[in-house]
C-alpha cells in the first residue's frame, strides 16, 4: 500500500475514533467515499476504533431480539455480537444468539457476508456442524440462535496442551474440557486427533454438499463440546454460489496459516471444495503437531513458507504414525489434483487408519514421482535427450563463462583496486584524514599507479567485457590520463563515461579549470544516480580530492552496492581521521574481500585496537607482517600502539624513541599523535608535549596542533619565573634541534603557530586557541638560538655559560633591556 | 455547558440537577469509560501521590458532582460530557490535594466521605462489583498502554485518555499532524492487542486464534 494510501487509514481512523466517542459511529461506507477499493478497510478500523475508545455510543447490552432473552455477551466481532440467551418459545433453553443489530456501524458488504453466513448454517443439519435453531430477521435485526457449546474451541485446547510443554495426551484434553473419564477411554492423542479430522471432513462434506464453501476451517473454528464431540462452526466467511455473496474478486479471505495456495492467491472461483480440505489438513497438521504447518501472519509469508514446503509432522510428533502423516499431506497438497478428490473421501482414509485398514493415501515414492514426472513432460522427454547433448556442450562453456571467466575477472579487479589503494604509492587517505586538508595542485595518484590500474581493469573486461560497473571506473579513471602533470589540459571522457555519468564528467571539468590554491568545485547537488557516484568517487579519488570521494562513496553505501574498493577506500579514510568505530566494519568487510593483504590486515588491527580489541588486533597486526603488500611504517605503527595496549610499555616506546625521534625518518606524524594522545590518557603531560612539539616541527598537523596548545599554555602558566629562567637557560645552553623528551622547542613551537596563525596558515579553530602572546614572544626570541645549528657544527658558536647564559635567558624571558 | 474552571462544585444550585433516570445517568457514566477515568486520574497524581489520596475516591467524588451539574448543561455528545468529568476530575484532585496538605498541618477541608452518597443515589457510581471491575479494567489499560511503544504511547495516552485533540498533541510532542496521525493508528492497534491479550478484548473470540484476514473480525 502506498504512503498516501496510508496516510488516508490513518486519517479515517481518527474520524471512525471521534464518530464512536461521539456516540454516533460513522457509517463504513462514508468512510472513504471517493476511494471504494479502500472500503474492505472501513469495517476494520472501524472495529478498532470501537476496541479502543475508551467511550462510545452506551450498548445496549439486550438489543432486542423478537423471541430470546439475552443475559450476557460472550464475545463480538467486527459485526454484531453473540449473546448468551434464552430462547423463550421452546421451554427457555439457552442458546448463543449471534446478532447484527439494525443500525450497526458496518459495510453493506459485511452486512451482506452476515446474512450467508445465517443462510447457510440453516441450511446445513449435521452432527458436526454446530446447529442454528433458529434465524430471525425483523426491524433490521439480522440473528441466528445456535447451540450453545459446552465446552471449548480446538484452537483453546492446542493451546493449553502447548503450554503445558510434554507430548499431548488424551487425558489433557478431557481434563482441560471437563469431560468424564469414560468419555474417550485411554485412546492415544493421535488416534483422537484422527476422529476429530473424520467427524469435521464429514461435517465438510455435508457442507460441500449443499453446494457451500466453509473457506475458514481452522482450530478456533473447531468447537469440542465436554464429551469432546467436534462441531464445525463460524461460518462467517462462508461462500454461496448461489447467492452470489463473496464471488466477486475480493482478494484473499480466510486466515493464512490455514489456507490453501489457491485460497492465498485470491481470484475468482480460485477456490473449490478442495481448498477447505487442505485447511482441514493444516488444522490436524496444527493439532498433532502443536503448531501450524506453517509460520507467518500475511498471505506473502505464508505462501513463501508453502513454496519452501511443509516440515512432516512426524519430526515435530514422532508418535503420529506414518499413515496419518501421510493423509494429513496428501489432503496438504499444494497442487489440488494431488488432494483427495473429496472430504468424503479423506473421511473415507481416516476411517481406514483407525480401523487398522490399509489406507488409500499412499507417499509418494522417488520412482513415482519421477514416472510421474516423466507421464506429465512426456513430449520435453523426447526432447531432453537431444537437449542433453547440446547441454553437454554448453556445460563447458557456462562453466567457463559463469564461474572460470568471472573469477579471472575478479582477480583482475582486485589487482586495479590494489595499486590505487596502495599506501606505499599514494597517500591520499592519510593527507586527507588525518592532515584534514586536501593538497591542492597536481593529483597525487601517480600517473604509475593509474596506469598498473587501467591495465588491470582492462584485463577484467576482456573477461567480462559486459561489466558496466567495471566499464564505468576503467572510463573514468582513464580520463585523468588526458589531464597533463600538473592537473590540466582538455580533458577526454569516452562517450559511454559522458553518458553514463555527465554531472561527474563536468565536475571534473571545472577541476581541471580552478587555480591550484583554490577550493575544489563544490559536488553536483542532489547527485544520486550510482553511475554518477561511482565515477565521481573514482576521479576525485584519482585528483587527490578525498573528501568528494567519501562523500560519493558514502553514499554508494546508502545504495547497498558500495564494493569491495569503496568499504577499502571509505576503512582506510576512517582509520586515519581517527573514526576508528567507522572504519572497523569496512576494514573488516575488505580485509575479508581482498583476502590477505598486508596493509589491509594492519589497518583493520588497527581498526579492531581503536575500538578496543586488543588481542584481535594483535593477532591480526602478526598475520599482516607475513602477507604480501607490508607498508613497513604502518607495521611499526601500529606494532607500537599494540604493544602499549597491551602492557608492552617499555618496549613499545623503547621502538617509538628509535623510531619516531631518528634524524632524518621521524617515524611518522600519525604515531606522534597516537603516542602523545596515549600519554595524554596517563596524564603524562609533559611528555605528550614533547611529542606533539615534534610532530609541529614536521608536518604540523592540526589534529596535535588542538592538543598542543592548551597543554603548552597551562604548562608555561604553572611555572614561577624562576622555574622559567632554569628552563631558559637549559634550552639555551642544550642548543639541540630533536632530542627525546625534550622540552626546550616547545616555546618555539607554540611561537611558530602564533606566526603561522597570523599569515592565515592556520584553520580559524585552531587560530582561536592560541592566547598567550608572551609566551609566543618567548618562543620567537628563544628560536634565534636554535637555528645556528649544533655545538661543535663548523660555524656554530659555542653557547653562553655562566653569567652570559644567565643573561641570555633573562633577555629570552623580556626581563632585561 | 458549566465550566468546572470557575467552580463546578457550587455553580450548580442544589437539587438543580435531578434530570437522568438511574438507568440513563448508568448508561451516561459507563459511555465515558469510568475505568479510563481512573487510569487519568492515576496518570495525574503520580506515584508519590497514590499512596496518600485514593484514586477511587476522586473518581466517586467528581462523578457524585457530575451527577448533580449535568441536568443543567447540554452536552454535544458523550466526549464533551467527558472532558467536562475530566475538568471535574481535575478539581478534585486539586482540593484532595489541599486537604492532604493542611491535614498533615492539623487541619483540612473534609471531602464526601462515601457513607453520605446514599441520600444523593448516584446511580453508577457506588456498588461494590461495578467499582472492583472499574478497578480491574483500570488497571488492565494502564498495563495495556505502558506496553506499547514509547514513540507510540504517548500519542495514544493523550488522545484516547486525557482526550486532547490532534492538533494539541502534535503541538505538544513537537509531532507533524501527519506523525500524529499515523502513530496513533499504529499505537492504537498495539494498544488493542495488549487489551486482548490480557482478556477484556470486546471480541472474545478475537482473543484466541489466528487472526482472520478478510473476515469479519479481522483489523
Amino acid at each position: 500500500m502506498s504512503e498516501s494510501d496510508q496516510a488516508l487509514l490513518d486519517e479515517a481512523f481518527d474520524r471512525a475514533l471521534s464518530s464512536w466517542e461521539d456516540g454516533a459511529p460513522i457509517s463504513p461506507d462514508k468512510l472513504f467515499p471517493d476511494r471504494p477499493d479502500l472500503s474492505d478497510h472501513a469495517d476494520r478500523l472501524l472495529a478498532l476504533a470501537r476496541d479502543v475508545a475508551v467511550m462510545g455510543a452506551p450498548t445496549d447490552p439486550s438489543p432486542a431480539v423478537p423471541g430470546y432473552t439475552i443475559l450476557s455477551e460472550l464475545g463480538s466481532g467486527a459485526m454484531g455480537a453473540v449473546y448468551l440467551a434464552r430462547q423463550e418459545r421452546l421451554g427457555g433453553r439457552s442458546v448463543a444468539l449471534k446478532v447484527l443489530p439494525a443500525g450497526a456501524a458496518v459495510s453493506a458488504r459485511a452486512r451482506d457476508r452476515f446474512q450467508a453466513e445465517a443462510n447457510a448454517i440453516a441450511r446445513l443439519r449435521h452432527p458436526h456442524v454446530v446447529t442454528v435453531h433458529d434465524v430471525v430477521r425483523e426491524g433490521g435485526v439480522i440473528a441466528f440462535a445456535m447451540e450453545l457449546v459446552d465446552g471449548a474451541s480446538l484452537h483453546d485446547v492446542i493451546d493449553h496442551l502447548s503450554s503445558i510443554g510434554t507430548p499431548p495426551r488424551t487425558e489433557d484434553v478431557r481434563a482441560y474440557l471437563g469431560s468424564g473419564a469414560s468419555v474417550l477411554g485411554e485412546i492415544p492423542y493421535w488416534m483422537l486427533v484422527a476422529r476429530l479430522g473424520v467427524a469435521i471432513a464429514r461435517a465438510l462434506e455435508a457442507v460441500h454438499g449443499a453446494g457451500l464453501l466453509h473457506r475458514d476451517v481452522k482450530p478456533a473454528n473447531i468447537l469440542l463440546r465436554r464429551d469432546c464431540t467436534p462441531l464445525l462452526s463460524d461460518f462467517g466467511l462462508v461462500r454461496d454460489p448461489e447467492s452470489g455473496v463473496a464471488t466477486r474478486a475480493e482478494g484473499f479471505v480466510g486466515t493464512p496459516a490455514y489456507a490453501s495456495p489457491e485460497q492465498l492467491a485470491g481470484g475468482i472461483g480460485a477456490t473449490d471444495a478442495k481448498s477447505d480440505i487442505y485447511s482441514l489438513g493444516a488444522t490436524l497438521f496444527h493439532a498433532l503437531a502443536l503448531r501450524p504447518p506453517f509460520a507467518g501472519r500475511s498471505p506473502g509469508e505464508v505462501t513463501a513458507a508453502i513454496e519452501r514446503g511443509a516440515v512432516p509432522v512426524r519430526t515435530l510428533a514422532p508418535g503420529v504414525p506414518r499413515d496419518l502423516e501421510t493423509i494429513v499431506q496428501k489432503a496438504m497438497s499444494p497442487r489440488r489434483e494431488d488432494r483427495y478428490a473429496s472430504a468424503a473421501a479423506m473421511a473415507d482414509d481416516l476411517d481406514r487408519l483407525l480401523a487398522e485398514r490399509p489406507i488409500l493415501a499412499r507417499r509418494p515414492g522417488l520412482l513415482s514421482r519421477g514416472v510421474k514426472l516423466l507421464r506429465r513432460n512426456r513430449q520435453a522427454f523426447r526432447g531432453s535427450i537431444i537437449g542433453a547433448l547440446v547441454a553437454l556442450l554448453l556445460v563447458g562453456a557456462a562453466t567457463f563463462g559463469l564461474v572460470i571467466a568471472p573469477r579471472w575477472a575478479q582477480g583482475a579487479r582486485e589487482r586495479a583496486w590494489l595499486a590505487l589503494l596502495d599506501p606505499r604509492d599514494t597517500s591520499t587517505f592519510a593527507n586527507a584524514g588525518f592532515f584534514e586538508y586536501r593538497f591542492p595542485g597536481p593529483p597525487k595518484v601517480s600517473r604509475d599507479v593509474v596506469s598498473r590500474a587501467l591495465a588491470e581493469y582492462g584485463k577484467a573486461l576482456r573477461f567480462q567485457p559486459w561489466d558496466d560497473r567495471t566499464l564505468l571506473e576503467r572510463d573514468a579513471l582513464a580520463a585523468m590520463l588526458s589531464l597533463d602533470a600538473s592537473g590540466r589540459g582538455p580533458i577526454r571522457f569516452s562517450e559511454e563515461l559522458l553518458r553514463r555519468a555527465p554531472r561527474a564528467c563536468a565536475w571534473l571539468r571545472a577541476w581541471s579549470q580552478i587555480p591550484a590554491d583554490s577550493p575544489p568545485p563544490p559536488l553536483p547537488p542532489d547527485l544520486l544516480a550510482s553511475d554518477e557516484l561511482i565515477a565521481l568517487g573514482m576521479m576525485s579519488y584519482a585528483t587527490s580530492e578525498m573528501l568528494p570521494a567519501v562523500e560519493a562513496w558514502q553514499e554508494l553505501e546508502h545504495h547497498g552496492e558500495p564494493g569491495a574498493f569503496v568499504r577499502a577506500g571509505l576503512g582506510l579514510y576512517f582509520i586515519y581521521s581517527q573514526q576508528h568505530g567507522r572504519a572497523y566494519p569496512r576494514l573488516e568487510d575488505a580485509d575479508r574481500a581482498f583476502r590477505g593483504v598486508s596493509f589491509l590486515r594492519a589497518a583493520h588491527a588497527e581498526a579492531a585496537w581503536g575500538v578496543g580489541d586488543t588481542e584481535l588486533a594483535g593477532t591480526l597486526l602478526d598475520q599482516a607482517r607475513g602477507l604480501e603488500s607490508r607498508d613497513e611504517a604502518q607495521l611499526m605503527r601500529v606494532g607500537i600502539l599494540v604493544d602499549l595496549a597491551c602492557g608492552n610499555v617499555d618496549d613499545g616506546l623503547k621502538r617509538f624513541e628509535a623510531w619516531y625521534f631518528a634524524p632524518r625518518i621521524g617515524g611518522s606524524s600519525v604515531a606522534g599523535f597516537q603516542v602523545g594522545a596515549w600519554f595524554e590518557a596517563r596524564g603524562e603531560n609533559l611528555k605528550a608535549l614533547c611529542v606533539y612539539s615534534n610532530s609541529i616541527n614536521n608536518e604540523s598537523p592540526n589534529r596535535c596542533i588542538r592538543r598542543f596548545i592548551p597543554l603548552a599554555e597551562h604548562w608555561w602558566s604553572g611555572l614561577s619565573e624562576r622555574e622559567r629562567l632554569a628552563f631558559l637557560e637549559h634550552a639555551i645552553s642544550s642548543k639541540v634541534r630533536i632530542k627525546p623528551w625534550e622540552l626546550s622547542r616547545v616555546p618555539v613551537s607554540y611561537s611558530g603557530l602564533h606566526s603561522f596563525a597570523g599569515i592565515g596558515r592556520l584553520p580559524a579553530d585552531v587560530a582561536g586557541l592560541l592566547h598567550d602572546t608572551e609566551f609566543a614572544r618567548v618562543g620567537s626570541r628563544l628560536y634565534s638560538y636554535f637555528e645556528t645549528g649544533n655545538p661543535g657544527e663548523p660555524g656554530v658558536p659555542e653557547p653562553p655559560t655562566g653569567e652570559a647564559l644567565h643573561r641570555a635567558a633573562r633577555e629570552v624571558l623580556g626581563l632585561a633591556k | 455547558m458549566p465550566d468546572p474552571e470557575h467552580n463546578p462544585d457550587t455553580s450548580i444550585p442544589p437539587g438543580a440537577s435531578r434530570g437522568a433516570s438511574p438507568g440513563e445517568w448508568e448508561r451516561l457514566v459507563e459511555s465515558v469509560g469510568p475505568a479510563s477515568l481512573l487510569v487519568v486520574i492515576q496518570s495525574r497524581l503520580g506515584p508519590a501521590l497514590l499512596g496518600r489520596i485514593d484514586a477511587e475516591d476522586i473518581l466517586q467524588e467528581s462523578l457524585v458532582r457530575a451527577w448533580r451539574g449535568h441536568a443543567s448543561a447540554k452536552f454535544a455528545s458523550p466526549r464533551a460530557f467527558r472532558a467536562w468529568v475530566l475538568r471535574i476530575i481535575d478539581h478534585r484532585i486539586k482540593d484532595a490535594l489541599r486537604s492532604s496538605g493542611a491535614i498533615k498541618r492539623g487541619g483540612g477541608r473534609k471531602h464526601i466521605a462515601p457513607g453520605s452518597w446514599g441520600s444523593i443515589a448516584t446511580p453508577g457510581s457506588g456498588t461494590p462489583s461495578r467499582l472492583a471491575r472499574h478497578r480491574e479494567q483500570a488497571a488492565v489499560m494502564a498495563d495495556a498502554i505502558e506496553r506499547v511503544p514509547p514513540d507510540l504511547r504517548e500519542v495514544v495516552r493523550l488522545r484516547l485518555f486525557h482526550q486532547l485533540g490532534l492538533e494539541q498533541i502534535a503541538t505538544e510532542l513537537g509531532l507533524t499532524m501527519t506523525e500524529v496521525r499515523s502513530r496513533l493508528r499504529r499505537g492504537a492497534e498495539l494498544y488493542r492487542r495488549r487489551l486482548r491479550e490480557a482478556g477484556i478484548g470486546r471480541s472474545a473470540r478475537n482473543s484466541v486464534g489466528e487472526p482472520t484476514i478478510g473476515g469479519p473480525d479481522c483489523v
